[in-house]
């Protein structure tokens, strides 16, 4: 038997063990990230009088409970949903440049939500169904225009995304200019991407949509990663692969309109995030997965702390989307000068 | 004679209407290595993924023990054929360890975590095919030679019953080609190989099946398969044998014009 690199290479692959402690620091990042949301803003949180009942005039305990709490709740859900959706469209392409956004699915929720807001309808409820059909019918629409003879064209698939999303933006801007003022306001925010304060009843119901995604997600992670080897090889390993691929689709379309429906199209979030991630614990999806959704939360996290430690500066709120993108930009297009070769093979 | 593993009676298959195999009927039995010879284009590789159940035949059927192959269920056909394509990707980074692992999925439950045994079968692969001290090494930073003897290993570690290997010699130098047949040999494994060096065919085969534009020209032991003139129907060139003195091995020279 060969003894130390291949005691190295055991020690790499997963185990128990390593899934429970990468998992735990990524656990304890979002936890930090949690905390800085929770204490920064544009007000000066009084902490001693959350804990001083002599002090305590409510003020603070409402900052906290009311508006940064649930905020930072959202966060949570938005960037872990966009992250994890990252990884399920990047296995199901093959592609490190797959993502909810790219591929036109956020712009298709965008558009569907969009639209039920338009005609009137805003339960919590309601809008992320209208999310959901709208990001399912988009990416039936472009998974045909990208099939040729039973094959779908990678290349194809994220061009036509990257139409479709303008083509959505536009769409949402024409509804926006003909619906009623006070709806317009409403509009504008799936175009920009933006976390607002969301009423714990939405939370829950967006919690659900991302909980039901996320174990339906995993309990496929295994396949996803006989998947990147091809339908052919994933098939020989014992993949029913059509099955497979279906799941995945419908359960990242799931959590994506869970997310949109809520924050609108938000950026980067899905393609920075696991191609960081994976540059620090390997592309094994088993990992891959929760990790990203725990690092997407953390990302979402600092962007909208960002955001708003940075009223003063500008005088208004930087939405979220804002925020991702510059920083998720320029740190895409540098990791992929820098590596281009990782961008492919890694 | 050995009952045949696997029985592929009259199968045709098209990809739309251009015909990739017509007509092909062959079996394998336990414990035999049959080569698969033809031109580019002939339709091994098609051959390829009739036989380890990836496509349904337009007519006839492959059988595995009695079965339609396309009938089982993805894992319990996995357990029973194992195939490597001819051009195994990897697109995000992975230990060789990692991708060998891959082998032993259809044998695990749930997350697929590799137990004693699983980590032990895929070292035994990767012993076979000799890259035991690659295990740790991503599989992108490998030589051609090296990646294709880790995607075999891949296979190997998959423990079924019959290989289905698409050219698994394709970028292996001299010695690790003929290494990988004659241990195959060695440890009496049943495989169906697509290989594009005669001399290999003809010598390190029970039988071989030589194809040409979808059809069967021959299928018999190799000395009497692979002739210089059934080698020139199918590649359209005049050959000329060669062989060791013992007759142990030959291989085939284009003739001069």
């Amino acid at each position: 038997m060969t003894s130390t690199p291949s005691n190295r290479a055991t020690s790499r692959i997963l185990t128990t063990r390593r899934f429970i402690g990468v998992n735990l620091v990524f656990v304890g990042i979002v936890c930090a990230a949690f905390v800085a949301a929770l204490l920064f803003g544009f007000t000066t949180l009084d902490l001693s009088a959350l804990v001083d009942p002599t002090r305590d005039d409510g003020h603070a305990r409402r900052i906290l409970i009311d508006f940064r709490l649930p905020r930072a709740l959202l966060a949570v859900e938005v960037g872990a949903a966009l992250a994890a959706a990252g990884v399920a469209f990047q296995s199901l392409l093959r592609n490190p440049l797959a993502d909810p956004y790219i591929l036109g699915v956020s712009g298709g929720a965008a558009l569907g939500g969009t639209t039920l807001i338009a005609v009137g309808l805003t339960a919590p409820l309601v809008v992320p169904l209208g999310a959901y059909a709208g990001a399912i019918a988009t990416s039936f629409v472009l998974f045909a225009a990208a099939r040729t003879a039973g094959r779908v064209s990678t290349t194809t698939l994220l061009l036509s995304g990257v139409v479709f999303n303008a083509f959505a933006a536009a769409a949402i801007m024409f509804l926006k200019m003909v619906v009623a003022g006070d709806k317009a306001q409403e509009l504008l925010y799936w175009l920009m991407g933006r976390l607002g304060d969301e009423s714990y009843a939405t939370l829950g119901v967006i919690a659900a949509y991302l909980v039901v995604g996320l174990a339906i997600l995993f309990s496929q992670s295994a396949a996803m990663n006989a998947l990147h080897l091809g339908e052919d090889a994933a098939a020989a390993l014992g993949v029913n692969v059509l099955r497979t691929r279906r799941v995945l689709f419908w359960s990242a379309s799931l959590i994506v309109a869970g997310a949109v429906a809520v924050s609108g199209m938000i950026g980067f979030v899905g393609i920075i995030t696991p191609h960081l991630v994976r540059r620090t614990i390997g592309s094994d999806a088993r990992l891959l997965l929760p990790v990203s959704a725990l690092a997407g939360a953390a990302f979402m996290l600092l962007s909208d702390t960002a955001s708003r430690l940075l009223f003063p500066v500008f005088g208004t709120l930087a939405p979220v989307g804002v925020v991702t993108a510059f920083v998720g930009g320029p740190l895409l297009i540098w990791l992929i000068h820098r590596d281009q070769k990782g961008l492919i093979y890694g | 004679m050995a009952e045949p593993i696997l029985m592929a009676k009259r199968v045709s298959f098209s990809y739309g209407d251009r015909h990739a195999i017509a007509d092909v009927s062959l079996d394998v039995r336990e414990h035999e290595l049959v080569a698969i010879v033809g031109p580019n284009g002939s339709g091994k590789s098609t051959l390829c993924r009739l036989l380890a159940g990836l496509r349904a035949p337009d007519a006839g059927a492959v059988q595995i023990e009695g079965s339609d192959v396309v009938k089982y269920n993805a894992r319990a056909r996995a357990r029973f054929v194992a195939y490597l394509p001819q051009d195994l990707q990897v697109p995000f980074e992975t230990s060789v360890l990692e991708l060998v692992l891959l082998g032993r999925l259809s044998w695990q439950a749930g997350l697929a975590l590799a137990s004693d045994d699983d980590t032990t079968l895929a070292e035994r692969a990767l012993e076979f095919v000799g890259i035991a001290d690659l295990a740790a090494r991503p599989y992108g930073a490998l030589s051609g030679g090296e990646r294709r003897r880790a995607a075999i290993a891949m296979v190997i570690a998959q423990s079924a019953r019959l290989l289905v290997l698409d050219e698994p010699a394709n970028a292996l130098d001299l010695r690790h080609a003929w290494d990988l047949l004659l241990r195959l040999r060695r440890d009496r494994r049943s495989a169906v190989i697509v290989v594009h060096d005669l001399a290999l065919a003809a010598s390190c085969f029970d039988r071989a099946l030589l194809l040409a534009g979808g059809r069967v020209v021959a299928f018999d032991t190799p000395d009497r398969a692979l002739t210089e003139a059934t080698i020139e129907v199918a590649y359209g060139i005049p050959v000329h044998r060669v062989a060791t003195s013992d007759g142990a091995r030959a291989g085939f020279l284009p003739r001069p014009p």
